[in-house]
Order: C-alpha cells, then structure tokens, then sequence
C-alpha cells in the first residue's frame, strides 16, 4: 500500500537534504538505488553501522519515493522531548538493548515489534541496524537476529501470505571525523523471506540463522571489513597514506572518488590479510609520524619556504573574511566539536553536531543575523542570512589551511629526523609493493 | 541434581531450543557466537536455565560469561 507523504515531511527532507549534501558533506554517494524493492513491498533495511545517526540520514536521503521507519536505540528519545516528538513524526522507533538500558526495559521492545509488522504488513521500509552499536572502526560487529524475528513474524501473521524482503545496504566514510568528507549509500540485492517460510514453520532458529548468514555476506560484499582488528590501525594508515593512493590508480581507480577508492581499499585489506606485512615496520613509522605531529602527504610533497610563504599570504589575505564567518561558525563546528571531542564514545561526533547544526543553530542564526542586522541593512541582511552555511564552509577550510601550516612548520622544524622518515618511509612502502602488487 | 547430569540435562536443553547438534555445544565454544545471542536470544536462554535447573540468571550475569563451561560452572554454583 502506498502512503501519502505529507508536505511538512517533504520540506523538512529537502532541509535537510540541502544542508548535509551541501554543507556537511562534500561528497554524498548512493548506488545501486535500483535495487531497493518498489514501494508497497514489505521490506526490512539492514545496513552495517559506522557512524551513529549520519548513517539513518545517509539512507533517508537515498530513498525519495516513500516515509522510511527507523529502529533506533531507545536513549535516542530521551534527550529533550520536542526532539522525541521530531524523531517519532520522522519515523523513528525505540529499540531498547540490554547493553544500553538494562535487562528490565527489554519487555518494551514488544510494543516496537507490534508496529514494525503492522508497518511490514502494510508495505512500509523500516531500517535497522542488527549491530546495534555502531562500530568503531571499518568492520562488520556481531549481527543481531532480531529483524529476522521481526520479519518471520510478521509473515506469520499474514498466514505466510505475503512475501516479506530484507534489504542488505552498506554506509562508508572517507573519514569519521570532522566535516566535509565523503559518505556513501549503497544497496545489495533484497533476498526474499519466502523460500525460508517452510523451514520457519518448523526450525525458525535454522531460517534466522540461514537468512542472517546470507544478509552478512552480501553486506561484507558491499562495505570495508577489516578483519585482522590486531592491526587496524597500521592497515588503515596504509590505506589513507599515498600508498594506498597509488594502490588505487594501480588497480585503475580513482583515490579521490569515493566508490572507487572503496573498491580499491578492500582489495587492498584482502591481500593484506591473505599475504601478510611487517605490521611491526608500519607500526613504528606511523607511530613516530605522529609523536614528530607529521603527516604523510608531506612526504610526497615536501614542505619549503616558498610553499609555507604562500600559506602564510593566502591565510592573511583571507583572514577578514574568515573574523567574518567566525559567526556561525563558532556555534556551528567549534563549540560542538570541542564538546564532542570530550564524549567517551568520539563516533557520536556526527550524531552530535549534525543535527544540532541543521536544526538548530543554523535556523537561529539566520533569524539572528537577519533581525540584528536588518535595522542597518534592510534586506541586504537576508543575503548575509542566506550566506551563512557557505561562511561556515570556508572557516572550516580556513582552519584546515592554519592546521595544514602549523604541520608544515613542524616538518622544517623536524629537519634531519623528517628526511630520515621520508627515507625509511620509501623503503618500507617499496618493501610492502612487492608484496601486494 | 550432579554437575554430569545438570551439564548433559543443559547441553540438550540448549541444543534443542537453538536448533543446533549437541556436538556443537562444546564446552569450550563461545556462547554469544555459537547460539548468535543477542538480546531476546538471551532472554530465551535465561528462561531455559530456570526451567532446566531452578536457578534465576540476570542477563547482565550472562553476558560476560563467554564459554559454556563457564556457563555451566556458574549454574552449578547457584543451584
């Protein structure tokens, strides 16, 4: 059954699809959108989770032709109530885990699972995310069945009548942190519940257990797992550096677009962990990178005088502009990050800045610049208004610039130790071609 | 009840209601992994304990027992 999608949810979509495509984002990807079974079509989204809310948002705007529902966990409806009420219209339901509120609220989930198969009966697309907890790193966590419960359920209800979808889909990152990176959205082929009712009606643990394996193989297919977790952090630095560059364009892909540098990042883990590196190498050259506050982009492009004099004009050049945009940006990714930086769990970031940028600051500080400076500036004020999501864009360059020089700095500084690097670092990355090429 | 006969009375237990061989249930398998417990899984487990043995688990108690020799162990102790 197709639902009517009312005007206000259509508005508050393009918002926000206007904000983080634009602003939050530099790149936004979603592939494979064909694959996503028609409206109408009983459906059950599972996806790995990677970066807390930024991964729901990345899925909403992929899909335009329908309301989505969302599980999300049950802490989410907690934080002030005109926000419950905002993600309830969303379509956002509680998901209440042992982990997250104790073994006594469990029992709720029943209310949750009620309307999800009402929902499913009714054609509607609920996303969940069977990890539960986002990750913190490029892996697969452990897959909970309970959408699989949801959806044999449901079609149980239905007297096996209606033929119920899972939907495997894949959310990846250039980078976890900070803003304007990369994300994409991808989706696998739907796998249908149908084939698995009869071993259901009597093995439903077996069915569970059958359709699970099979939905986890199609997202480990889509997204980057990183099996060897021991040495994560060596293989993702090998990843981000110019090594991992240049592995892309061997392979004929392009490093700066996302799908592609994806492909190639997993083709890049998959030799790594059949062929094996000398982990203990990487470890001490990315260790001692960042004790001297170095980065590798240096090593390719090495810092001088004539490079760090025209960082220094360009910064100068633009510095009024940038005293300018420190209004919003101030409320908008400063505050916020610094917070954000002090969480326990640092992969909230995203979930904590983006939509308090979206929906709040940056409409309060439109209706601030425009009434404030509407007195002297008539309706030049609402240009300044309308402006402020791009001055934000350009403060966080800016800084990036500052950060970018002070690191350059710190290189000359590094003299002698910063060459030696370079040249251990060549032969190490010499040493790891022949291996994976 | 002795821990032989409490063991092979939850190894049987455990294997029927999960759908899996006895042989699986090693005792020194992983729990979460081998019965893909989640959240209601466990309440599954928990029920199935007291009805087998009389003995009451919180979840939070079982969730940081990782294989089911420990498991057993634990049961054994508080029966």
């Amino acid at each position: 059954m197709k639902e009517k999608i009312s005007l206000p949810y259509k508005m508050v979509k393009a918002y926000f699809r206007l904000m983080i495509n634009g602003l939050y984002y530099r790149r936004y990807y979603s592939l494979d959108v064909d694959n996503i079974p028609a409206d109408g079509t009983p459906m059950l989204m599972v996806s790995d989770h990677q970066n807390c809310l930024n991964d729901a948002l990345g899925v909403l705007l992929a899909v335009n032709d329908r309301k989505m529902r969302f599980i999300a966990r049950a802490d989410a409806f907690t934080i002030t109530p005109p926000f419950t009420k905002f993600i309830l219209w969303v379509g956002l339901r509680p998901a209440f885990r042992m982990m997250h509120q104790g073994e006594e609220q469990l029992s709720r989930n029943q209310e949750t699972f009620r309307l999800t198969e009402i929902d499913l009966l009714d054609g509607h697309s609920i996303l969940l995310y069977p990890e539960a907890g986002h990750q913190t790193g490029h892996w697969l966590g452990f897959f909970s069945q309970g959408y699989l419960r949801m959806g044999f359920e449901a079609a149980e209800h239905a007297n096996f009548e209606k033929e119920i979808f899972i939907l495997p889909s894949c959310n990846h990152y250039s980078k976890y942190h900070g803003i304007r990176n990369d994300m994409l959205v991808r989706f696998g082929k739907p796998v249908s519940l149908k084939p698995y009712y009869e071993l259901y009606k009597t093995h439903p643990r077996t069915a569970w257990r059958q359709v699970n394996e099979e939905i986890k193989a199609r997202i480990r297919e889509m997204m980057l797992d990183v099996k060897d977790r021991a040495h994560y952090d060596e293989i993702d630095y090998l990843r981000e550096s110019a090594f991992g560059q240049d592995f892309a364009r061997s392979l004929g892909k392009d490093p700066g677009v996302l799908p592609e540098k994806l492909e190639a990042d997993k083709e890049l883990v998959a030799r790594i962990e059949t062929r094996g590196i000398p982990f203990e190498e990487v470890r001490e050259l990315r260790e001692t990178m960042q004790s001297l506050g170095l980065e590798d982009r240096q090593f390719e492009k090495q810092p001088n005088l004539a490079l760090i004099f025209g960082e220094v004009l360009l910064l100068l050049l633009t510095l009024p502009l940038a005293v300018v945009a420190i209004w919003p940006s101030l409320l908008c990714w400063y505050i916020p990050l610094h917070f954000s930086h002090k969480m326990e769990d640092n992969m909230f970031e995203g979930t904590f800045v983006l939509p308090i940028d979206v929906l709040l600051i940056l409409p309060l500080s439109f209706l601030i610049t425009v009434l404030v400076e509407w007195h002297w500036l008539g309706a030049w004020s609402l240009l300044h208004g309308f402006a402020l999501p791009l001055l934000c864009i350009f403060e966080w360059y800016w800084t990036r610039l500052a950060l970018r020089l002070r690191a350059d700095f710190r290189y000359l500084k590094a003299g002698k130790r910063a060459q030696a690097l370079k040249e251990l670092r060549q032969k190490l990355f010499t040493k790891l071609k022949n291996i994976l090429q | 009840m002795e821990k032989e006969e409490m063991i092979e009375k939850l190894r049987a237990a455990i294997a029927e209601e999960f759908e899996l061989e006895e042989k699986d249930i090693a005792p020194e398998a992983p729990i979460k992994e081998t019965l893909d417990l989640d959240s209601l899984s466990l309440v599954d487990l928990i029920a199935l304990i007291e009805a087998q043995t009389g003995v009451k688990l919180k979840g939070v108690e079982v969730t940081h027992i990782l294989t089911f020799e420990a498991l057993y162990d634990f049961v054994y102790e508080r029966m």
